[in-house]
């Protein structure tokens, strides 16, 4: 019993591993925000006037509006005055060989398949660090069959037209404060645009990683398909410790029309704050998926272990007839980390379908919230949901919530929703114990089964890399 | 401006839009009418009467006219629970042992539109209470009557309710009810809701002593413009509690119904077991149900889970039913009254289960065949 308590002790104490911060010399803006700052930010970006004006836009309308309060989140106010909301590493370069040695030295560390291990990996990576894009691989086989993959800042100055076109129509402008916020001072992103007919031959992946202090992240994405395309997106996330509490409002835009597909994954592992919930990553996301096209799909999966504060509710809205909207979700609060996510389906068109299945898992003083909205409009006849939400509670002082929203104005739909909360049972432990398995082990086992049906969404390195955060993340939770 | 949200609604503004969001603007349509004080002395037909007028539960009645206690109506002498009044109208009533109670809330429309307000508390000190709660109502000017009520459990002690909201097209109600449970006592309830132009209930249920249970039954069946929202607010304050809640909603013509169902476990409340259960069946296309069945878990230890459906008809169901020869019309009304008195298993006095499953048949859709 001593030496298993001393184990635990040692996990407890484990420090966030991809802790640290690459010494870079950042060009930033001073903090504060304000119309001059966002005109500073577009000119330094190059960008064309229209693009200038939209950001003001959402500017002048982010002043009208109030953080919301609804969220089960306890957050301490937040001074946009005091981040800086741009910064970008100083002599930017051309190529991989310019590439300062310590960024690949931290990408390295990070396990990120750039380069040669990208293309063994079959892996095109977007790198985004801190807030301009660094370096696009295998742009030309994707560039051969007419996909665009790059910055949100290359496609701007490369194709306005798609931009303009669908920048904003899915999360408008105003749509909510903090995506009023990352319209207006969006650093980068990326872009990607399937045409007609394509099937995007590899799996598309970006890196996001918060390096400078005090800087702010906002992320854009845009990703478009169009009739009959289909494409993979892979989303995962580290970032420095730090002790002051790091804002982050990204925007993600995903376009589908007849026939295309979707598939959007996210493992998040921002840092998540230590065990007293000092510091740690504010995540505000908005992430909308619009299935435009009938018969079109939208999945969206994460796993999210990181951020001392999560509100993110990736969502469908399945305005195709025929469209299918699916949201796989594990979420795992420690220590003193807030999650209040979860997902909108808004059946608009005929036969249209939404499954949602939401895993939660609470430790420490973790506090874990699914939030979601079945929304059936009154022409969605046909139209099914499932909802199937579990939650887990490890010790005594966590907690974990459930608050979904059944909205049905059409008679021919179906709706159901299911939710459980539990605790690993004595039982379970007990049986594994007895078969000789350590308790972290057999937590870890539980845990594992209890995510598998969100597990199996992901890709296969995903998944991989998910299970093994997870139990990171769950160290030192039992004892 | 907010009138009507700010004298009903609790809590902060976000805390009110929050419990009010799907009945904001039935609220707001009912403020547009000047409501004036409803007068108490007025007849009340015959015809309304004879709805509450129980063989079984006479000499157990309270009759509220308007909101206010008419003693030629009532009969509470064999109830078995002492009443007191004080000075601002609130009734208590007390029981101790066996008792049975009628209330009945009538609302008679007079000339204007007109409104009512009454408390009426009850505390079950010991033994088993069982209360009826009727309101019923004649069509006319608009009325909206408020009630608020706290039901205090003692230990070992134990209150059964059966509640009718049976109003006219021109009645609204808002009825607030505070329930304590205390330690190993039960508190049981089920409602039957229908008609009326608005109907809320409030109910916020504590468990606060170990062992206290709680069960729920509840139904409301709407058509027209009819707008029923309950909002049952459960809360394990205590070790080793249990609650079960079941419900049932059909909507028809451009009726709403909403069923907000929130379990809380607090920290400590460690064993708690809590279930919460509801389908509905929305019948039209300018019908809407809203279900919010929410979580709050703040222990381990706890067993808690929640189901809701929003759907039509088995159609494997209707297709036996038609097979053995019963017409598509009737096999539907048989298989929606079928759904809905699942909801009457716990009343278990058949003589009481009477009222509610005419009550049921009177408002639930019936189809006649189109000659198919």
């Amino acid at each position: 019993m001593a030496v298993e308590r001393k184990q635990i002790e040692t996990a407890l104490n484990r420090r966030y591993e991809a802790g640290f911060v690459t010494d870079i010399e950042s060009e930033s803006l001073p903090p504060g925000l304000g119309e001059d700052i966002v005109r500073a930010i577009s000119a330094r970006k190059e960008e064309p006037e229209w693009m200038t004006d939209w950001r003001l836009k959402a500017y002048r309308h982010w002043l009208t509006m109030t953080p919301p309060q609804w969220a089960k989140l306890k957050i301490a106010p937040i001074d946009f005055q005091a981040i800086s909301y741009f910064s970008r590493p100083k002599n930017q370069p051309k190529s991989l060989d310019e590439v300062d040695p310590k960024l690949i030295e931290t990408y390295d560390k990070l396990g990120v398949p750039l380069h040669e291990r990208a293309k063994l990996a079959g892996v095109a990576v977007d790198v985004v660090f801190d807030s301009v894009s660094v370096h696009t691989t295998v742009h030309q086989q994707l560039a051969d069959v007419g996909i665009v993959f790059c910055s949100m800042s290359t496609a701007i100055k490369e194709h306005p037209e798609l931009v303009r076109k669908y920048l904003g129509s899915v999360v408008p402008q105003g749509d909510n404060y903090f995506a009023a916020l990352n319209s207006a001072v969006f650093s980068d992103g990326s872009f990607v645009f399937i045409p007609k007919g394509v099937r995007c031959p590899m799996e598309l992946s970006t890196y996001f990683r918060i390096n400078a202090g005090h800087t702010g992240q906002f992320e854009r994405t845009l990703i478009v398909a169009e009739e009959g395309a289909s494409v993979s997106y892979l989303e995962g996330c580290t970032a420095p410790m730090r002790d002051e509490n790091q804002l982050h409002a990204a925007v993600v835009e995903l376009v589908a029309l007849d026939d295309a597909k979707i598939k959007y994954s996210t493992v998040q592992n921002w840092y998540p704050g230590d065990e007293n919930g000092v510091g740690g990553i504010y995540n505000f996301v908005t992430k909308r998926g619009d299935c435009r096209g009938a018969r079109s799909r939208i999945v969206w999966t994460q796993v999210e272990t990181g951020s001392a504060i999560t509100w993110k509710y990736p969502s469908c809205v399945l305005r195709g007839d025929d469209s299918a909207g699916e949201f796989h979700s594990v979420a795992l609060t420690h220590h003193r980390q807030q999650a209040d996510t979860g997902t909108k389906m808004i059946h608009i068109g005929k036969n249209t379908k939404s499954k949602i299945v939401s895993k939660g898992i609470s430790a420490g003083r973790g506090q874990n919230t699914y939030r979601g909205l079945v929304k059936i409009e009154k022409g969605a006849s046909g139209a099914r949901n499932h909802t199937q939400c579990d939650s887990l509670l490890i010790g005594k002082q966590c907690g974990a919530h459930t608050f979904p929203y059944i909205e049905v104005k059409n008679p021919g739909a179906i709706v159901e929703h299911e939710a459980t909360t539990s605790k690993i049972s004595d039982d379970q432990l007990f049986y594994c114990r007895s078969r000789g398995i350590g308790e972290e082990d057999a937590v870890s086992m539980i845990v594992d089964g209890f995510c598998k049906q969100v597990f199996r969404e992901l890709p296969m390195e995903f998944a991989v890399e998910a299970k093994k955060l997870l139990e990171v993340s769950l160290e030192g939770a039992v004892g | 401006m907010d009138g009507l949200l700010d004298e009903f609604g609790s809590g902060d503004a976000q805390a009110r839009a929050e419990s009010w969001r799907y009945s904001r603007q039935a609220l707001r349509a009912l403020e547009q009418q000047s409501f004036q004080s409803a007068d108490a002395n007025v007849s009340v037909p015959q015809a309304l009467i004879d709805r509450f007028d129980w063989p079984q539960t006479r000499g157990h009645r309270l009759v509220f006219v308007n909101g206010v206690l008419d003693a030629t109506l009532s009969d509470a002498g064999t109830s078995g629970a002492i009443i007191e009044t004080d000075a601002v109208g609130v009734h208590a009533l007390r029981f101790a042992g066996k008792g049975v109670m009628h209330l009945v809330f009538v609302n008679v429309a007079t000339a204007m539109p007109s409104r009512w307000n009454a408390a009426v508390h009850i505390r079950v000190e010991s033994g088993k209470a069982f209360l009826v709660e009727q309101h019923v109502g004649m069509q006319g000017a608009d009325m909206l009557g408020a009630l608020a009520s706290d039901f205090t459990i003692a230990d070992g002690a134990s209150l059964q309710t059966a509640t009718l909201g049976d109003l006219p097209g021109s009645a609204s109600l808002v009825r607030r009810v505070g329930v304590t449970i205390g330690a190993g006592s039960a508190f049981g309830a089920t409602h039957a809701l229908c008609g009326g132009r608005f109907q809320r209930f409030d109910i916020d249920a504590q468990l606060t002593g170990a062992k206290a249970q709680l069960a729920a039954r509840g139904v409301f069946a709407l058509r027209g413009r009819e707008h029923v929202d309950v909002h049952l607010d459960v809360r394990h304050a205590a070790r080793d509690t249990i609650s079960d809640v079941l419900w049932r909603g059909v909507a028809d013509g451009r009726a709403r119904g909403i069923l907000h169902g929130a379990i809380t476990v607090a920290p400590g409340a460690d064993g708690a077991d809590a279930r919460l259960e509801t389908k509905n069946l929305l019948l039209s296309p300018h019908a809407e149900i809203d279900a919010q069945p929410v979580l709050e878990i703040y222990a381990d230890e706890v067993k808690a889970s929640h189901g809701a459906t929003v759907g039509q008809l088995d159609e494997r169901a209707l297709f036996y039913l038609r097979s053995r020869g019963v017409p598509l019309a009737a096999a539907r009304n048989l298989l929606i009254a079928g759904f809905c008195r699942t909801a009457f298993s716990r009343i278990e006095t058949t003589d009481l289960r009477g009222p509610f499953e005419a009550l049921l048949d009177a408002h639930l859709p019936q189809q006649v065949d189109a000659g198919e």
